[in-house]
């Protein structure tokens, strides 16, 4: 078997970077921020209906919330990565289309080669597949792992101590949607 | 002399006696009440009774039961003085607003209160040391659907909405 090459061209970084499962640091703010923002919110529920103080069970917050959100955020990444390969390919005709129209539009001295309007459709492509894969992503991970919390915490774990009920529903229910995000269709 | 000198000690003792007996005379409570109605965050309402009880004759140790809506709870006694507390829980209370009436009852009285539960007769019947009533103020509007419920239903349908949108997405 041949060994890998270490080397990739400047084109293939850029593939690479765009369809990669690394995310940009932009991109991984935006998810940290939603993941500790949603991870938060179940903090008032457990406040003001299972009577959990908040400084009386500041350690046990803190350590849910950010647990809760390591596994949303790795939820948000794994689903972006699933969506943001179909979205580009369902929206790849349409980008293109508007691509050679902008093209079109412009002066026509100047003759775009083929190879830049590829390009561009390919990074318009790309920009048009991140957010739209991020915000799917987002929504459904969000959607998801509130539901699982609403069923474990109100329904399953109704009747146990809220100390048992944050921690296993917190970490349960975003351990779920970490889970359910691995799996791929093929 | 000496015989008429035992006699009116035993009078004085009979007369201190009667006055700290366990019974109150005319008892006037003043009491103050405290009612959880917060109904949509929760399955039953809680309902505290605390009162100070004024007697005409001097109480030592009064034991007092509380009958509310025919269930009796002994009442609490504070240490030091005649302060008196009484709660309860019931789902019944999470209902519409309501005057509630709580007739307390000495030993005595609760002694006859059982005499007449097992006896099957009408424990109204029974005479009440006193009895206070206050108004539990309920809601004035109420979900018919609980809230978790209802939080799920909203949950799940937002779910179904973003399920689809990405089953297009990537079938």
């Amino acid at each position: 078997m041949a060994p890998k090459q270490a080397n990739f061209s400047k084109e293939e970084e850029l593939l690479l970077q765009d369809f990669g499962r690394n995310l940009s640091k932009k991109s991984s703010v935006i998810f940290y921020v939603h993941a500790i923002f949603v991870s938060a919110i179940p903090l008032w529920l457990f406040n003001r209906v299972h009577q959990m103080e908040l400084v009386d069970n500041a350690v046990l917050f803190v350590i849910g919330t950010l647990v809760s959100a390591y596994l949303i955020s790795m939820a948000y990444k794994n689903n972006k990565f699933e969506m943001k390969h179909k979205i580009a390919q369902k929206r790849g005709e349409g980008v293109a289309a508007e691509v050679y129209s902008k093209t079109a539009e412009s002066d026509s001295s100047k003759k775009i080669s083929k190879k830049e309007k590829d390009e561009r459709i390919l990074w318009r492509k790309n920009e048009i597949a991140e957010a739209e894969s991020m915000q799917l992503a987002v929504f459904y991970s969000n959607s998801l792992f509130l539901i699982v919390l609403i069923l474990s915490s109100f329904y399953f774990f109704k009747n146990y101590t809220p100390m048992f009920n944050y921690m296993v529903s917190m970490v349960g229910s975003s351990a779920v949607t970490a889970l359910l995000s691995t799996s791929s269709k093929k | 002399m000496g015989f008429q000198r035992l006699i009116n000690f035993a009078f004085i003792f009979v007369l201190f006696g009667g006055a700290t007996a366990n019974t109150c005379v005319q008892p006037t409570p003043s009491f103050s009440h405290y009612t959880s109605n917060n109904e949509k965050l929760s399955q039953s309402s809680a309902v505290v009774v605390e009162f100070t009880l004024k007697c005409k004759n001097k109480v030592d140790d009064l034991l007092l039961f509380a009958d509310v809506e025919g269930t009796q709870i002994p009442v609490t006694k504070s240490p030091e003085g005649n302060n008196f507390q009484v709660s309860w829980t019931s789902s019944s209370l999470v209902q519409a607003r309501k005057m509630y009436k709580v007739r307390f009852f000495d030993e005595e009285g609760y002694s006859n209160l059982r005499k007449a539960i097992r006896s099957s007769q009408d424990i109204n019947s029974v005479k009440e040391l006193f009895q206070v009533e206050f108004k539990h103020p309920g809601l004035s509007s109420k979900l018919w659907i609980r809230s978790e419920l209802l939080a799920l239903i909203v949950a799940t349908i937002v779910f179904y909405v973003v399920c689809k949108e990405r089953s297009e997405v990537i079938a």
